[in-house]
């Protein structure tokens, strides 16, 4: 089944020309009670076929526990951003509907290396030294 | 992106709804900050930031 229609993957095609260093992004699955594995699976192929600065990496979360827990993946399908580092950007569950355009949007700042936020926001965050973990809560749209 | 310390999970929660329990998330975006759901809705990237500070602030241990 094709998760990106035509229309949008030209859009995004132009979209991605943009990226101006690689991104990888990390995939865990697991066999078993993982019912949008699959589709996350395809979903996230289709994506990165689309530019050649995206690189796709799959692995099992039980086979792979090790990286798994390295990325602190706790739950699949799991998605990690990756850029010339961990940027802590985790996505559970499988980016659709308005999950994809911020997943997209999230490739665009791993891959300039940059959140795009202004000055004053960036020194206010520099001062967070301690961990903080954020959980944005999202349903399907 | 801008700060090591700072992790960040997008869940789907139709996907996870033991999360949606665990929180008690009513309505999305719901926003958990370091296991609290502190806010409901949209809100200013720069208002985000000092909810983040203030989240920091809580978990510092308080000196005798």
């Amino acid at each position: 089944m094709q998760m990106i229609a035509d229309n949008v993957r030209a859009q995004l095609a132009e979209i991605l020309k943009t990226l101006t260093n690689e991104v990888t992004i990390l995939l865990f699955t697991q066999k078993e009670g993982c019912h949008f594995c699959t589709l996350a699976r395809e979903l996230l192929d289709e994506l990165t076929a689309l530019s050649e600065k995206l690189k796709l990496e799959v692995y099992d979360f039980s086979k792979d526990s090790a990286l798994a827990r390295k990325y602190a993946v706790d739950k699949t399908p799991a998605i990690v951003l990756v850029g010339e580092k961990d940027y802590g950007i985790r996505f559970y569950g499988i980016p659709a509907g308005h999950e994809f355009t911020t997943l997209v949007e999230d490739l665009i700042d791993v891959s300039k290396r940059d959140p795009g936020l202004p000055k004053n926001i960036i020194g206010d965050l520099a001062k967070v030294n301690q961990p903080v973990h954020i959980q944005v809560m999202t349903s399907p749209s | 992106m801008a700060n090591d310390n700072i992790v960040s999970d997008m869940v789907e929660l139709a996907e996870f709804p033991d999360i949606a329990e665990k929180y008690n998330i009513q309505g999305v975006p719901g926003i958990v900050i370091n296991d609290t759901l502190v806010i409901v809705g949209d809100m200013p990237e720069a208002d985000f930031a000092q909810e983040i500070l203030k989240a920091v602030d809580k978990g510092q241990p308080v000196k005798s």
